[in-house]
């Protein structure tokens, strides 16, 4: 941070900026076998890799910090946390091993400066996708937000919509929750919104290359979803004359989900189902959400998907999806 | 009698002393509200915070221009938060200004949580300390009846029980409530304000962000306090002087 934002935050006693999407001692936040007795979880290298990299044998893993600047008020101080969350993650992660990745966080409730800070920092080739969150001040098909498409496009980025919210908006549609409970499973209602407005808005007419990855978005939510978004499109077609093909072909095209959690049916038998109705192998990506309290135990992939589907989502499929990842430079 | 005896007699009698009706009461720690909390609201908050509608889990929306949002020659030289040291308060403020009472105005979040149980426990054992971390250390000192106004029933509920109860001055509304403070569902914590013969007030809460309340524009914390000042003034004079005035003509209000 320059010296203006050094001062800003010491003389003004600014600091402690968690985002309310994860209250810090929630047990979403950290499962308790991760949880340190002292200190912030996922806080250390050593940990990190002890309990996720060397743990789960992991080639890569990408770093998405979720922090205060990505939900700021203010522009500009969004974005100067961003900076020196995006320097922070280099110097202290990135630089000291060879299988971290991360994304650029930011602000995009500027996306001007959004633009601005992807262009700053997207040269440096371990950066390898865009992060945000997924509940913003506005749907994110808005052109309010193409300024961050069209940079991360020319750079070869996927943008990555995370469970998260800058709470501007009521977490539902009909106003506030009282409790978290239904403010986590609410996401899903985001997810499928954000969806909707970006197929609606043409913004994948306008940019053809645009990878949308979901984070922590939940899966067995998708087919249903698709079902409608077809049978709907169908109807009412004539009213976004641009969408020129079916959502689900789109969708299935352009976006992709971390596969943590999946939220799978009780049975086993029943998740090979769902897997087969989202239509797509291609789709899914493997994920811890280390150290979100997803599952229990070492192994993060649920019973009942088929080895095929599952080397896909090891391997090919973040393969494809981050296209940085092949390059691997120190 | 003589102009002089006159004199001499009118300074004896002459002592003014002051009211000060705003004074924010501070946590020394944030467990300190421990002691008043049944066990499962201790859990809540300590894993959940205070769920109030921000974007931050531990802090404000607008990061403010001073730490605490406090003057800085407040914070008291043992260490705590300024307004958390009754000593400091009486030697910075109460001896000093010869403030004869001061009504505590807590900022503390208790009224803000989305979560209305939870709400009603924060509330209930914020005016507990209150009452026992202050007033009753410092007889100059009243406590203000935090309510979970969103629940009215809890709300009557909680002015009822501190009804009577003199170290209590008056019931504070944040201001900023889900609706405007006008509107009916509100009306039973004035007619229990009105039976108790308490007075209201209606705090400018800076802090959050306001429950259907755009906040796209407002960046800046300058921006913010005015804001708030205008909304409180606006939902105060709008709606509310008509409709309660007219119902509880013995309401006062600061």
């Amino acid at each position: 941070m320059d010296e203006f934002w050094q001062e800003s935050f010491v003389a003004r006693g600014i600091d402690g900026l968690e985002m309310q999407s994860y209250p810090p001692g929630a047990p979403i936040t950290c499962r308790p076998d991760w949880r340190p007795a002292k200190g912030r979880p996922a806080a250390a290298l050593e940990v990190v890799q002890a309990e996720a990299l060397d743990s789960f044998n992991l080639r890569y893993a990408i770093c998405n910090v979720l922090y205060g600047g990505q939900v700021a008020v203010s522009e500009t101080m969004g974005a100067a946390i961003c900076a020196a969350i995006n320097d922070w993650i280099k110097a202290e992660w990135l630089d000291r091993d060879v299988r971290l990745r991360a994304s650029i966080v930011v602000p995009a409730q500027a996306p001007l400066l959004a633009a601005e800070e992807i262009e700053r920092v997207a040269a440096d080739l371990r950066f390898v996708q865009v992060l945000m969150p997924v509940a913003c001040e506005m749907m994110l098909g808005r052109s309010y937000y193409w300024p961050i498409y069209e940079a991360a496009v020319r750079h070869g980025l996927p943008v990555g919509l995370h469970a998260g919210s800058m709470y501007r908006h009521p977490p539902t549609s009909t106003g506030w929750p009282s409790h978290f409970l239904h403010d986590y499973v609410a996401h899903q209602q985001t997810f499928e919104d954000q969806l909707l407005s970006l197929v609606a808005s043409g913004v994948f007419v306008k940019f053809p290359e645009l990878r949308v990855v979901l984070l922590e978005s939940g899966v067995t939510w998708l087919p249903a979803f698709l079902w409608r978004a077809i049978k709907t499109w169908r109807g009412v077609r004539a009213e976004v004359p641009w969408v020129k093909e079916s959502p689900a072909e789109t969708i299935r095209e352009h976006v992709r989900l971390t596969a943590q959690p999946i939220d799978a049916p009780l049975d086993a038998k029943s998740l090979d189902r769902v897997m087969n109705q989202i239509g797509s192998d291609r789709m899914l990506l493997f994920a811890t959400d280390y150290p979100h309290w997803q599952f229990d135990g070492d192994d993060p992939i649920p019973p009942g998907l088929n080895p095929a589907l599952v080397r896909r989502m090891r391997i090919d499929n973040p393969l494809e999806t981050y296209p940085r990842l092949r390059e691997a430079k120190p | 009698m003589s102009i002089t005896a006159e004199l001499a007699e009118s300074k004896q009698e002459a002592n003014l002393g002051i009211i000060d009706c705003d004074i924010h009461p501070y946590f020394k720690t944030p467990r300190d509200l421990d002691a008043f909390l049944p066990e499962r609201w201790r859990r809540y908050v300590a894993e959940y915070g205070y769920l109030t509608p921000g974007p931050y889990a531990s802090r404000l929306t607008y990061p403010r221009f001073t730490p605490n949002v406090c003057r800085r020659d407040a914070w008291p030289p043992g260490g705590g938060l300024p307004g958390s040291d009754l000593p400091f308060m009486r030697e910075q403020l109460l001896d000093r200004y010869n403030i004869s009472y001061g009504v505590l105005e807590p900022l503390l979040g208790g009224n803000a949580a989305r979560n209305l149980e939870a709400m009603a426990a924060l509330c209930r054992a914020t005016n507990d300390w209150q009452a026992q971390a202050f007033v009753e250390q410092e007889g100059r000192l009243r406590a203000s009846i935090l309510v979970p106004q969103d629940d009215a029933e809890a709300a009557v509920d909680e002015i009822e029980r501190r009804a009577g109860d003199w170290r209590f001055a008056q019931i504070q509304l944040a201001s900023k409530t889900t609706e405007p403070l006008g509107r009916r569902r509100y009306w039973p914590i004035f007619a229990a304000a009105q039976a108790s013969g308490l007075s209201r007030s209606a705090c400018t809460w800076l802090a959050r962000v306001a429950r259907r309340q755009p906040v796209v524009g407002r960046s800046f914390t300058s921006r913010n306090t005015t804001w708030g000042s205008t909304r409180c003034r606006t939902k105060l004079r709008a709606s509310f002087w008509k409709a309660c005035s007219r119902r509880s003509p013995g309401s006062k209000w600061c």
